[in-house]
């Protein structure tokens, strides 16, 4: 007893469980030892991914970006030794997740794990072996326990910029689109690949922003690293292959488990866009076989020559993908296993399989398709597990010299309206199929010198259906002086032309538009499918209206109690 | 030594079972404890009855006490179940929806169906004025004075009771927030009325709009009850001063408390905080972890260097308990404690790839645990804890009420048939699942304030955590666990440490470089001081009594996140900016 008759009881702090898993024991055997103990299991797979999440909110606190630390345009990952994923960042990117392995398997190519070093730190923004764009950087960084490879921490993230062309409809090559990173040594045994910095620090905009980015992922990997290796340390685990095993393993059981409760058959469906202006349509023929499901996106348009708006093969199986996880196994904690009963094809040298050297910096607005394709797809399989089509997100980009001759560029994230479900109307304002967030507008202002007008729900804009769609928004921006510099701003609002019907009788929500207005709020020109407008004075504001979502079900079977709300 | 006229001091904690009550005797330096009911219709009432009793009990008078301390969940309960006042909204024009956006953002990634918390204020319940500041504070639209008048009158003839009133940049500069309450306080005396400039002068429209709402929405409240509690009071013989806890662990007068009620968000757990300081303090232990488990939440914070961290925003009413981003973001500062896991009622089920979890969903106090024998069927955390042997079925609550072991052990057995457990081998999975749970909750928010845990002892409190702590520490590296005496009303007692204590809080973006930044640093800084001694001055507290500690959020110049960092003692000078 303490004082004041306070109990005190001194702790014997555990030793490491005893390692009864060496790199001797045979894999079949290292996994039934950890399968006979489901509950330290369940306590392992929680902890791995507590570690992501703590790499993933030291980047939200510690970037430079607004798309990085408020928009939270990033994912981190653990992969096993083989650059399969272990444990994802519970609440980021998810295509990004997805898109992860096949950039580390490259790298692991070109750099074989046994020449990898302690302190060495790999990059790349291939779009082909990342995630589809140059903007979204992959670092990665190899952990190691008594000189053997044991994994890889991984961050992907959009930096503010990568060089290049700012009106992207306008590119036709990757090379408008700048720079691009094969897979490197960032950091060479601990010391910085000064040659690669200063490369990319002469390339691309606001350098020190991109540059503050990058190293804020490198410094999460490298926490991610210490404290992966704490948790093998505190469970004895000399390396990590039997565990993943087991956490993969059981992940796609669920997802074999779901996939065969759908009836087998092969199910049809098509949706549209339109890419600067003409529409597009995009066939899909989704196969369920038993535990395995295929969709095969042959018929896809052919590469788009101009606008930067073909997907790599890479982006495709992310997008397609990731619907199904949230269709059939919403609970699961996302690793590699979740996706082994799922094929994507798409006809090469096609706007979802484009091959070198396709532009492609606005690949969303073609893969953000993919999703009510295949929710539309298994509309009658799963009538209660799907979505009408939800508004796109757009980001306005905004770039220029203030007054005293410094740049700036910022993005503006904002969501459209969602879609909805057999159960709920959908939520205004949302983004999907991105885990982002909307950007704050006093923050925005107070790094551009630029005005927010207005951003509000537009009235009505939600589809009706016996559940309706969320309502769209709208968004109108000007300069904030008249002080000789212009300001350029994408304007660019994604469905703008698009049919996207609602699902089982749902309507389509209110449209898409993107303009530029007078003062008075009076259209002075209409931006169509997309236009990097030039504000030269405070007399013009630029207009965004996102898409409401769809309906879902018989408008005429609306309850009266929902009507009620509406109002 | 006290003399006779601050010899007594009471401090009470109104919860959302219990209401706890702690009288402190200075002469003798002894402490008597008192729990009753609360008495959730009107928590008052519970409340000035246990007073009573408590006094009684001690044959004393409440002529005698020279202080009473008060912590409630009625700002919470009111946020949680709605059950604040009539709202409007008065804002920018062509923002009135930015509290129904929200973020925009999916807190579950795989959750097609997510639902959010509805606005606190309904779309037509939001009405704009022209108006509009820029990021410097200067007008580019003047307010129209006019259309904030008739915005009122609607809003009152709509049923408002109390209106907050939300400017973009207010907190920047709050002339034009400060004119429109003045043109509504003419018309309407008694309105209430909140400005974001005041409630949380801090940039970040969704949070600030969503803070001030709140404020608004249980103002008329804490209005009420206040009265009502002063007057019973005062009507019983009580002449000493009320007080209350704010959620930052610091005690205001009511005056303060029915401007600012969302400060007292947390006051109860607050109270815990300070508590562990306290107990941690008696035993020579500066850096302390407190484990506060009851039967539906388990709570978690962290003092260092014997003082309560505070943090400047939490969520409430959140659709989903443990998943941020499904509440309501409230910025107003709290003792930094997070839920690190459910409570004892909480049931275990096997999930999707045949593991054994526990929670989210909980068998509260009806049903309650099967072995509450009340129809519960489910086995819970608490049943483990029985069948484990951590409780004697015969005196559970001091023998007042009996538990049904057997029905524990059959709701066990039944869930753990599903992976092959026996009942004993499911309870003890059950009880190391939540253990390690809230462990590896408690890890992250120690991570996340970048300390280690070893260099921690904890102390275990609430109904369910000293038969807890002890493995929560071993998995944190925590080599001490302290219990101490009361546990079951330690928010209670650490009310009667807290100091008198007000937080104001002021936006100035400044570059340390910039050769103007000292003189305008110190004269916010001077506003900053003045604002929140009239507050404590306001709560009777001498003036030559009031001490002042300064933070300021800082960056590294082009980052979006500060952290908050204490400023020296003294005038800023150019040479304080170096530094």
């Amino acid at each position: 007893m303490g004082a004041a008759g306070t109990l005190r009881i001194r702790v014997g702090v555990a030793a490491p469980i005893a390692a009864r898993i060496t790199p001797a024991t045979p894999i079949t055997e290292a996994r039934a030892l950890i399968e006979a103990d489901p509950v330290s299991l369940e306590i392992m797979w929680s902890r791995l991914v507590t570690i992501v999440e703590e790499m993933w909110q030291a980047i939200c606190r510690t970037g430079f970006s607004l798309i990085v630390s408020e928009a939270q345009d990033l994912a981190c990952d653990i992969l096993d030794a083989a650059g399969e994923s272990l444990a994802q960042s519970p609440r980021a990117m998810p295509v990004f997740n997805l898109t992860l392995p096949r950039a580390v398997k490259a790298m692991l190519q070109k750099y074989p794990a046994e020449t990898l070093r302690p302190g060495d730190v790999l990059i790349t923004n291939d779009p082909w072996l990342c995630a589809g764009h140059l903007y979204d950087i992959a670092i990665v960084t190899p952990v190691f326990l008594d000189g053997q490879l044991v994994a890889l921490m991984g961050t992907v993230g959009h930096v503010g910029d990568i060089g290049g062309i700012k009106d992207g409809l306008k590119a036709t090559e990757i090379f408008d689109e700048e720079l691009q990173i094969p897979p490197a040594k960032l950091y060479r045994a601990g010391e910085p690949n000064d040659t690669l910095f200063d490369m990319i620090a002469e390339n691309v905009r606001k350098s020190e922003e991109v540059l503050g980015d990058l190293h804020s992922f490198i410094a999460a990997n490298a926490q991610g690293g210490e404290r992966l290796l704490g948790f093998m340390r505190d469970y004895g685990m000399q390396d990590l292959r039997a565990l993943a095993a087991v956490v993969q393993g059981r992940a796609e059981r669920a997802m074999r488990d779901a996939i065969r409760a759908l009836p087998d058959g092969v199910y049809h469906s098509t949706v549209s866009n339109a890419a600067l202006g003409r529409r597009l349509d995009y066939p899909l023929k989704l196969t369920v076989a038993g535990d395995e499901i295929e969709l095969d996106f042959a018929g896809a348009p052919e590469q788009l020559p101009l606008g930067g708006l073909n997907c790599t093969y890479s982006y495709t199986i992310a997008h397609g993908s990731y619907p199904l996880k949230c269709i059939l196994s919403q609970q699961v904690r996302g690793n590699a296993g979740c996706y082994r009963p799922i094929t994507v094809k798409a006809p090469e040298h096609s706007v979802l399989n484009c091959t070198r050297p396709a532009a492609l910096a606005l690949r969303t607005r073609t893969g953000w398709h993919l999703a009510p394709n295949i929710f539309r797809a298994l509309s009658d399989a799963a009538p209660d597990r799907v979505q009408a089509h939800t508004g796109l997100p757009v980001s306005v980009k905004v770039h220029g010299l203030d007054a005293k001759g410094r740049l700036y560029a910022d993005h503006f994230f904002m969501g459209g309206g969602q879609g909805a479900s057999a159960a709920h109307d959908g939520k205004s304002a949302l983004l999907w199929p991105t885990s982002a967030a909307n950007t704050s507008i006093e923050l925005f202002e107070t790094r551009s010198p630029v005005l927010v007008v207005e951003k509000s729900l537009i009235a009505d804009s939600g589809g009706a259906g016996q559940h309706r769609g969320g309502l769209g928004t709208r968004t109108r921006m000007r300069k904030l002086h008249d002080d000789g510099p212009p300001t350029q701003a994408s304007v660019a609002a994604e469905g703008v032309g698009v049919d996207s019907p609602g699902l089982f009788g749902g309507l389509q929500g209110g449209a898409a538009r993107g303009a530029v207005l007078d003062r008075d709020g009076n259209l002075a020109r209409d931006c169509g499918a997309g236009e990097l407008v030039t504000l030269t004075d405070t007399s013009r504001m630029i207009e965004l209206r996102l898409c409401g979502g769809s309906g879902f079900g018989d408008p005429a079977s609306r309850s009266a109690a929902l009507g009620e709300r509406d109002l | 030594m006290a003399d006779a006229a601050t010899r007594y001091r009471i401090g009470f904690d109104i919860g959302e079972t219990f209401t706890d009550f702690i009288l402190l005797d200075r002469a003798t330096a002894t402490i008597r404890l008192h729990k009753c009911l609360t008495t959730p219709q009107d928590p008052a009432e519970g409340a000035l009855a246990g007073l009573a009793a408590l006094v009684a009990e001690a044959g004393l008078a409440l002529s005698e006490i020279s202080e009473i301390v008060h912590g409630t969940t009625l700002v919470t309960d009111a946020l949680n179940e709605r059950k604040g006042a009539g709202l409007g909204m008065i804002t920018t024009a062509g923002f009135r929806d930015v509290i129904e956006m929200g973020t925009a953002q999916r807190y579950d990634i795989y959750d097609l169906f997510l639902q959010y918390p509805d606005p606190l204020v309904a779309r037509r319940n939001r009405l704009e004025v022209p108006e509009r500041l820029d990021r410097d504070g200067q007008v580019v639209t003047p307010l129209d004075l006019e259309a904030v008048r008739q915005a009122a009158r609607q809003l009152v003839a709509g049923g408002s009771q109390a209106l907050a009133i939300c400017f973009l940049h207010a907190y920047r500069n709050p002339m034009h927030e400060k004119a429109a309450a003045a043109a509504i306080r003419a018309e309407f005396p008694d309105l209430a009325l909140s400005l974001s400039s005041e409630v949380v002068a801090e940039l970040w429209e969704y949070q600030r709009f969503v803070t001030t709402c709140a404020n608004a929405y249980v103002q008329p409240l804490m209005d009420r009850y206040l009265a009502r509690l002063q007057r019973e009071l005062w009507s019983r013989g009580f002449r000493g001063a009320l007080r209350l806890m704010q959620s930052a662990g610091g005690l205001v007068g009511p005056e303060a408390a029915r401007s600012f009620p969302i400060r007292l968000l947390e006051s109860g757990p607050a109270g815990g905080g300070l508590a562990t300081a306290f107990f941690g303090g008696l035993v020579g232990q500066k850096d302390v972890i407190s484990f506060d488990m009851g039967g539906t939440t388990a709570k978690a914070c962290m003092i260092a260097d014997g003082a309560c961290e505070v943090a400047p925003m939490m969520e409430v009413a959140r659709l989903h308990r443990f998943k941020k981003g499904s509440g309501l973001p409230i910025k107003a500062p709290v003792i930094d404690m997070i839920e690190i896991g459910a409570g004892g009622g909480s049931i275990a089920n096997i999930d999707e790839v045949g593991l054994l979890k526990v929670g989210p969903h909980s068998a509260g106090a009806d049903p309650g645990p099967a072995c509450y024998g009340r129809g519960g069927t489910q086995a819970t955390v608490t049943d483990a804890k029985l069948m484990l042997g951590y409780y004697d079925p015969g005196f559970f609550l001091g023998g007042r009420m009996a538990l049904d072991k057997a029905a524990a052990e059959a709701a066990l057995a039944s869930v753990g048939a599903q992976i092959g457990l026996s009942a004993a081998q499911t309870a003890w999975g059950i009880h190391r699942t939540v253990t390690e749970n809230m462990a590896a909750a408690a890890r992250i928010h120690i991570v996340e304030k970048g300390k280690d845990s070893r260099r921690y002892a904890m102390v275990g409190f609430g109904g369910a955590g000293p038969a807890h702590a002890v493995e929560v520490a071993r998995i944190l590296g925590v080599e001490e666990v302290l219990i101490p005496p009361a546990s079951g009303a330690a928010s209670a007692l650490g009310f009667l440490a807290a100091p008198l204590s007000f937080e104001s809080v002021g936006s100035l973006p400044v570059a340390l470089e910039d050769p103007a930044a000292p003189a305008v640093m110190q004269q916010v800084l001077a506003e900053l001081a003045v604002e929140t001694a009239a507050m404590l001055t306001a709560s009777g507290v001498d003036q030559a009594e009031i001490s002042i500690e300064r933070n300021a959020d800082m960056r590294l110049a082009g980052q979006i996140h500060e952290i908050n960092l204490p400023l020296p003692e003294g005038d800023i000078t150019a040479k304080t900016c170096r530094r």
